[in-house]
């Protein structure tokens, strides 16, 4: 066997990453690859704290919404026709169910006005269930609430419908889209 | 580089526009204004049909996607869509009543549209709701088994 195959193959590999490299250093810059990752970095980060909602189907988007307030407030825009407990007081979010809790794929919807930008959005409040009533933040605003008789309307009735248990934890209150002004 | 990168840029902007403007353009029949159609769906269906049509996997509300058009090759199929109790109830006039189903058959199941579809019109939808449906169950009931003996003469 010939002793220098070994390093004249070391060699060759040795020449080819060389040339890849300078070749590569030649094309690109290293402050426009940072730049770029950086901006891959943050940008990937601050997906998840958009405000938009992520329970309720595809196509939800709220385009630029400004979405100022306490979700633990009753005063909170987003809670406009709510009744209930907010499952943000609750181990959840406006948006979530709090853990152990499933959220009810049957919802009441209406609309509320955003005093930010002074635009109706569409608002699903999906009841979070399958533990007993959470109790804190008990808030019942019932602006477009109607009577029970007209039950795709009202929030009086027990939205936890199509859940492996119909009993009542807390109440979400979810973007799911941008509503007519006259809605 | 920079030249390349742009034109790259550019057809990605025009295929971009295009796709924006044929989704525009794309008519649906019977439907004036989509955008009107799909909030009056989220405001008064999409609470128990779900933003898609699918409905509960458990069936209790039923799916419509790839399904719903079905309904308008069997005889009084087209009038059970304006007299179910969620179309016939919903709070909103028979235009846009109209406007919401035609917008729902193109939407959810375009597949099985009649080839000589003539969309709801108001006038249709007005006088229909004024005759409300006494046994919702068995009326759809013997629907679907018109459907599944449709189905068999297909085969």
């Amino acid at each position: 066997m010939n002793s220098d195959t070994p390093s004249q193959a070391g060699g060759l590999v040795d020449r080819l990453t060389e040339r890849l490299s300078r070749s590569v250093a030649s094309r690109t810059s290293r402050r426009g690859l940072l730049g770029w990752l950086g901006g891959a970095v943050a940008g990937g980060a601050l997906l998840p704290l958009l405000p938009v909602a992520r329970a309720a189907g595809p196509a939800q988007s709220s385009g630029s919404l400004a979405d100022r307030g306490d979700p633990t407030s009753c005063d909170y825009w987003r809670y406009c026709a709510i009744d209930g407990f907010l499952c943000s007081c609750c181990g959840g979010t406006a948006n979530s169910c709090p853990p152990g809790t499933e959220q009810s794929p049957v919802t009441w919807i209406g609309t509320c006005l955003n005093p930010d930008d002074g635009k109706k959005y569409i608002i699903s409040y999906n009841d979070c269930c399958g533990k007993s009533g959470c109790g804190s933040c008990m808030c019942n605003r019932n602006e477009g609430d109607r009577p029970m008789y007209h039950p795709s309307k009202s929030n009086d009735l027990n939205w936890c419908l199509g859940t492996s248990s119909a009993i009542y934890n807390c109440s979400t209150a979810i973007i799911t889209g941008l509503a007519l002004p006259e809605a | 580089m920079k030249t390349r990168r742009s034109t790259w840029l550019m057809v990605l902007l025009v295929c971009g526009t295009q796709a924006i403007a044929s989704e525009k353009n794309q008519s649906m029949a019977g439907v004036e204004n989509p955008a009107r159609a799909r909030v009056n769906y989220m405001l008064n269906c999409q609470g128990c049909h779900g933003p898609t049509g699918a409905g509960l996997a458990d069936g209790t509300v039923p799916d419509m996607s790839g399904y719903l058009a079905r309904y308008l090759h069997v005889e009084g199929g087209r009038e059970f869509l304006v007299q179910v109790p969620g179309s016939a109830n919903a709070g909103i006039s028979a235009e846009a009543l109209a406007e919401v189903l035609n917008w729902m058959l193109s939407t959810m199941d375009a597949e099985h549209l009649p080839s000589d579809f003539a969309p709801y019109r108001a006038e249709e939808v007005e006088a229909l709701r004024l005759h409300p449906l006494q046994d919702v169950v068995t009326t759809r009931a013997a629907l679907l088994t018109r459907l599944a003996d449709l189905d068999l003469e297909k085969r």
